[in-house]
């Protein structure tokens, strides 16, 4: 004779879902909280807002070296910080490529990636990305004037390029004035720190809502969340559909 | 266990597959004027040319001014455009007032690396621009990279116009 499934007392499942539930509660109103404001950050611009506290900078390990390297032109730095190059404290765009070296022409500035050639205006506005050298020449090691051409120090040589920047020629090392890395003012460096321009408050709130802000501790804490979560929706169901037998 | 390890090497492929650099700008320049690329030309964004352009891209164009290259009635626009956070590098092929090809050379975001296939770009072909300024051709988007369409649409919107721009500068 089959046996008849021992059924789960009352008080055994209201007490599950009252701890439950109360031990949930917190990280349930949390991710209640950031996953309605993830679904808006777009309209109330959280993707586009930056920021600046150093505190919460700390936490994705984003650091600001005590001296940050940089190259003069006329009055002007230009730097490289966390994947954007700076001309003062302004950003011109974004670059993985870093930074080689900028110096001044006749007409326009020209500042050196790795694997690109940006023109830029006195005022650090892009004229022009040029990334022809790239592929023929390898990448860019140092960028120099000769006279008022420009002149690159490749992994396949020295080249120097016509007015435009159209053709490069190969030209022996003599006589180039090679841009020289140097440091950025103090006062510069704590300005672009505190501009941030790296970590948006749309990936901070992505990081709150998964727990990834606290490593592995914090995801595991949400995934366990996630589980009472279910069991509290599963006791809950339970309890219903015994209260309706009934 | 090799069906799991299929899966697991078929997701990295696609993976690495994503981000890079499809083509070098100037191979490309080189397999479309089958190795004879003529001097680059410029055209500045500034007055009517900068306004169009900023409409077209619904934003002003990351630089002054961009190159282009042209050989009888075909001109080369090698443009970027941000799809979400990062710049799609692409060649545009103008032959004749039509578009005769579209290739993503170098793509940077972490999705919609599926505009780099020929079925997305070959929809660009023989589109035109129409009396109003308008794209002829209506291009079918792809499920989870709308933005990275959007912006190959704009640029090769773009390099229409630029190339109706530059046809009646140099009287071609």
């Amino acid at each position: 004779m089959a046996t008849k499934p021992k059924k789960i007392p009352m008080r055994f499942l209201l007490w599950w879902h009252r701890h439950i539930g109360l031990t949930v509660a917190i990280v349930a109103i949390h991710l209640a909280i950031t996953g309605i404001l993830l679904n808006h950050t777009s309209d109330i611009g959280l993707d586009k807002a930056y920021i600046n506290n150093s505190t919460v900078l700390n936490l994705y390990d984003i650091k600001l070296p005590e001296q940050l390297p940089g190259y003069k032109i006329e009055n002007n730095w230009l730097s490289h910080w966390n994947d954007v190059i700076y001309f003062n404290d302004q950003v011109i765009a974004e670059s993985m490529q870093p930074l080689r070296g900028a110096v001044i022409t006749a007409h326009f500035y020209a500042l050196a990636t790795s694997e690109e050639i940006w023109l830029l205006t006195i005022d650090g506005e892009i004229i022009e990305k040029i990334s022809a050298p790239g592929e023929k020449l390898g990448d860019i090691v140092s960028i120099g004037t000769q006279g008022n051409n420009v002149t690159i120090n490749t992994e396949q040589g020295v080249f120097k390029a016509d007015n435009d920047l159209i053709a490069w020629q190969p030209v022996k090392a003599d006589s180039i004035n090679w841009s020289q890395q140097a440091y950025v003012p103090k006062e510069l460096t704590e300005l672009l720190f505190a501009e941030g321009h790296s970590i948006s408050w749309e990936r901070l709130l992505l990081d709150l809502h998964s727990g990834r802000i606290a490593t592995r501790a914090g995801t595991l804490l949400v995934d366990l969340a996630g589980v009472a979560l279910l069991l509290l929706a599963i006791t809950g169901f339970t309890i219903w559909l015994k209260r309706r037998k009934k | 266990m090799r069906k799991y390890l299929f899966f697991i090497l078929l997701m990295v492929t696609t993976i690495i597959q994503a981000r890079g650099v499809y083509q070098h700008p100037d191979a490309f320049l080189d397999d479309v004027f089958s190795g004879e690329v003529p001097k680059p030309k410029f055209v500045w964004f500034t007055g009517e040319t900068g306004k169009q352009a900023t409409s077209i891209l619904k934003h002003k164009p990351a630089s002054l001014r961009t190159r282009y290259w042209s050989k009888g009635k075909r001109s080369v626009w090698i443009l970027e455009e941000i799809g979400k956070e990062k710049f799609i590098t692409t060649g545009i092929v103008i032959n004749d007032n039509k578009i005769e090809k579209v290739k993503v050379l170098i793509f940077r975001e972490s999705r919609g690396w599926e505009i780099k296939r020929n079925e997305f770009t070959q929809q660009f072909s023989n589109a035109t621009l129409t009396s109003e300024g308008n794209l002829s051709k209506r291009i079918d988007g792809i499920s989870g990279a709308t933005l990275s369409v959007k912006a190959v649409t704009r640029l090769s919107h773009l390099a229409l116009y630029l190339h109706s721009i530059v046809v009646k500068s140099d009287g071609n």
